[in-house]
């Protein structure tokens, strides 16, 4: 139901008048931008994102772009420095310590940003060349205490097989009708992992990002949250690379649920203190959002089990710990919820034309069945091994492989 | 800024009229309820739903599946928690005002000169009579008219929009999808809508929007076939015993479709001024012409004839075009439609097809004589004073059990118990209540040496109307 409310709010949301202005702002009103790429072993890539920065739309003079290296990894920036690229881009080598994470390397590039404001980009990252404009007349237009705009993301290599379709109609879904949705119930966005522009000053006095946390970024949203900053979306896409492999993409989605787990473990420490300071709404949309997404991950497999055994069998075994009520309710979302859920994905792809993604979207079930794996699999890691980071590696797509040898 | 502020008052005023709209069409439609109450009236429908929601939430046991899985759901669901309240008698009254309420609601946000539309409009709509009893008879139409006519302000804004408008197509599909669980026949609007959404160069859109289009209205079909299936063992339960209470007059007994039709565009002359206007928009004038083509689709296929109310929905969907009319002229002309409309159908209300409604029109004029469900009252008011529990069968007595109000002391047919005492009731009732042999009823049938007093297991202990109430001779609990 919470998800259906906030699709309808999503959808009802249109282009915003204030980002259309963009272009409208002069060269000379710019401020410095500092743009943040932690790279690691993505020697592959490097050529692709120094071409993705070059083709922003923003006075060079004012760019101040810094891809982290991390030590050990010689290769990416032997790579970065054959291509000779201009002098408004710097390189950073972050020093070998742990944990050795993306937040790490993005704490350790924030203390040397210049920009009045600061983003970050993953290297396989195609942000749409008026971004930064678009970001800045957003802040301008924005209410004091906005921390962040959040772009959207979404896929290049949307048609290459089934994850990369399901992961595009998924990610529409998230950045078109959820997030937007969010914004107008005023309850903390989860940000994204890359595209998500700053006030510098303000990250900084929020302490940057929490190099434990394997995902930064949502747990960024919430600490925003709690020292009563805003995060707002923006009307641009950052086009990314689906992961495209199973293994990959398990792994990939294991980081980000074992990261989820891990901000509402940080954060529900004290229950009452966040309620004080997030509001009732907000709390309530944290637990949904925050909390509720690893639970139901792994709750499904066991409610499918038990209903494939009844199904099959009709045993009345399972009566007494199922009062009516409870099947009533069993009985809603597994008609409505399910359906309903199937239905949102069908129209998320409708904002961005990709009709031919729609008749996919009658197979999300099996999609959800590899978030359970994933999510079992990160309940594992969250005990035996918390803070190790599953990279997932980039420049595998068919279509990024096709570019480059074109190229 | 100026500018600014005049639109922040504009909508100011107009949520001040919405609000203002709202209630009084709400206290209106329920205060025309309530007062056919008094004066006798119940709506059979009001009164099968307000029993069964008796069933599912007081029955024993208390459970969903009391609803009897033949009608579809959510009107019964809508009476759960009155009935659990006890406040049954007044929740069909007060589901159809708040329809009838938000429906206006609906029809005055897409009229284009909000102001004066509002002002003339509105009273106009209220008091048509066949909105009247739509909205105050405590059946389920209210409640279908209002998601049709939602339905059919947002289908009409994506068509508006060539397509761009993706809230309102997902919104109106979703919409059409759920007025399923409330009248079968919402399926029927598929039919001809989908023409609306193939003429398109873009194939694979074509197919995005049938999808979409269609899903929810799937999902929900197959979701009540399901469950169909989980509690009776038969997924097309519903189609098998749909129709077995009739409420609506069916084709063989009563005059023609078109009949009720013609009667329909003579109170609802608007419908005839907007058509003339939305001619010339194919995709429109598919959506406009829909409700016909589903009155016509579901008489032929359900061999059920829609009641003169559901031509209300033309009268909705005339004024939704009103913003399609091309001129000033177009839409007084519209205005004094709706007032003729509304004139003719007090001086012709006892033409209407379906005598219920005919009945309410007639009560609220004060020329109806015959109090409807008199008999059923009686009875159950003499049923209160029995101590002991009754075995009866409600399928088509459903009437007593509503005005009772204690279904904990009866035994019926949707109990297990009513099945294994059905030859014997004494052993599990103290009392029996059996109708005229030639009424339908499973007691009967099952023995037909009670109702006339040859069982001598039976005592007769009174007669009211068409039934006979026997105790159980031998049963002294």
């Amino acid at each position: 139901m919470f998800k259906l409310v906030l699709s309808l709010l999503g959808a009802k949301t249109r282009k915003r008048e204030k980002e259309a202005g963009a272009h409208q702002i002069r060269d000379s009103e710019l401020p410095d931008y500092t743009i943040l790429i932690p790279v690691y072993k993505e020697a592959r890539v490097i050529p692709h994102l120094i071409e993705s920065i070059r083709r922003i739309d923003y006075p060079k003079s004012k760019l101040d772009v810094k891809i982290l290296f991390e030590e050990d990894d010689i290769e990416t920036l032997v790579a970065a420095k054959e291509l000779k690229p201009e002098g408004f881009f710097e390189f950073i080598v972050v020093p070998h310590s742990f944990p050795k994470t993306k937040p790490k390397a993005c704490n350790w590039g924030l203390q040397f940003a210049r920009g009045k404001y600061i983003t970050i980009y993953d290297a396989e990252d195609r942000p749409e060349p008026d971004q930064l404009k678009k970001a800045i007349s957003t802040f301008r237009n924005s209410p004091p205490n906005t921390v962040c705009v959040q772009a959207r993301l979404n896929y290049y290599n949307k048609y290459e097989n089934f994850l990369t379709r399901m992961f595009t109609l998924e990610y529409s879904y998230w950045f078109d009708y959820i997030l937007p949705g969010l914004e107008l119930l005023g309850v903390p966005i989860p940000l994204g992992g890359t595209s998500n522009h700053f006030v510098t000053e303000r990250l900084k006095e929020i302490g940057g990002w929490d190099p434990f946390n394997v995902t930064e970024d949502a747990d960024l949203g919430v600490r925003a949250a709690r020292l009563g900053y805003t995060v707002r979306t923006l009307d641009s896409t950052t086009y990314e690379e689906a992961t495209s492999r199973l293994k990959n993409w398990i792994n990939q989605r294991t980081r980000w649920i074992k990261g989820y787990m891990q901000t509402y473990a940080v954060h529900m420490r004290n229950p009452f203190r966040l309620i004080r300071e997030i509001g009732l709404k907000s709390f309530i949309g944290f637990q949904l959002f925050i909390g509720g997404t690893p639970f139901v991950f792994l709750v499904n497999p066991v409610l499918w089990i038990l209903y494939i055994v009844w199904l099959l069998t009709q045993t009345r075994v399972l009566e007494p710990i199922f009062p009516p009520w409870v099947l009533y309710f069993s009985l809603l979302n597994l008609l409505i919820g399910n359906s309903m859920i199937v239905f949102m994905n069908m129209i998320a792809v409708w904002r961005r034309k990709l009709y031919r993604l729609t008749p996919w979207a009658l197979l999300s079930p099996f999609y959800w069945i590899l978030h359970s794996i994933a999510a079992w699999n990160a309940q594992i890691q969250l005990v035996s091994n918390p803070f190790y980071w599953e990279k997932t590696p980039h420049g595998i797509s068919r279509i990024f492989t096709a570019r480059k040898q074109t190229t | 800024m100026e500018y600014q502020g005049y639109l922040q008052q504009e909508s100011k005023q107009r949520k001040t009229v919405h609000i203002l709209v709202f209630f009084s069409t709400f206290f209106f439609y329920f205060y025309m309820g309530m007062l056919a109450h008094e004066k006798g009236f119940w709506g059979a429908e009001e009164v099968y739903l307000g029993e069964k929601a008796l069933l599912a939430v007081r029955g024993e046991p208390a459970r969903f599946e009391n609803i009897g899985l033949t009608y579809p759901p959510f009107p019964f669901m809508l009476r759960f928690l009155p009935a659990s309240l006890g406040l049954h008698p007044y929740a069909g009254v007060f589901f159809s005002s708040i329809s009838g309420a938000l429906t206006i609601l609906v029809l005055i946000s897409s009229l284009k000169r909000s102001r004066i539309s509002t002002l003339i409009i509105t009273p106009v709509i209220i008091v048509n009579p066949l909105f009247i009893y739509t909205f105050s008879s405590g059946g389920s139409a209210g409640l279908f008219l209002l998601l049709l006519s939602l339905f059919t302000f947002y289908f009409k804004r994506f068509i508006e929009s060539k397509g761009e408008d993706s809230f309102a197509f997902f919104i109106s599909s979703l919409i059409l999808g759920f007025s399923f669980l409330i009248r079968y026949e919402a399926v029927f609007f598929l039919i001809p809508l989908i023409f609306t959404l193939i003429k398109d160069k873009n194939r694979w859109r074509v197919v995005s929007k049938l999808l979409i289009f269609t899903f929810p209205s799937l999902f929900l079909s197959t979701g009540w076939t399901y469950i169909n299936w989980l509690y009776k063992g038969d997924p097309f339960h519903f189609i098998h015993t749909f129709g077995l209470i009739s409420f609506e007059t069916t084709l063989k007994e009563q005059k023609s479709l078109f009949y009720s039709l013609a009667l329909a565009i003579i109170l609802f002359p608007s419908y005839l001024v907007s058509l003339y206007h939305v001619a010339r928009q194919q995709n429109l004038l598919i959506l406009f012409l829909s409700p016909l083509a589903v009155a016509l689709t579901s008489t032929l296929l359900l061999d059920n004839m829609v009641s003169t109310s559901y031509f209300c929905l033309l009268g909705s969907v005339s004024l939704i075009f009103e913003s399609n009319l091309g001129s000033n002229a177009s839409r007084y002309l519209l205005v004094l439609a709706m007032i003729a409309g509304a004139l003719i159908g007090y001086t012709l209300s006892d033409r209407t097809t379906w005598g219920e409604e005919r009945d309410f029109i007639k009560t609220l004029i004060g020329t109806q004589k015959e109090e409807r469900f008199k008999e059923e009252k009686e009875l159950a008011n003499y049923l209160k004073s029995l101590q002991g529990k009754i075995f009866f069968d409600d399928t088509y007595d459903y009437a007593v059990v509503f005005f009772h109000g204690d279904p904990k002391s009866f035994v019926l047919p949707y109990q297990m118990e009513f099945g294994f005492y059905l030859k014997a009731p004494f052993f599990i009732a103290r009392y029996v209540v059996v109708p005229h042999p030639k009424y339908r009823n499973m007691i009967n049938e099952n023995n037909p040496l009670i109702f006339p007093e040859k069982d001598p297991n039976w005592e007769l202990v009174e007669k009211i109307g068409k039934w006979k109430i026997f105790a159980a001779r031998y049963r002294k609990d």
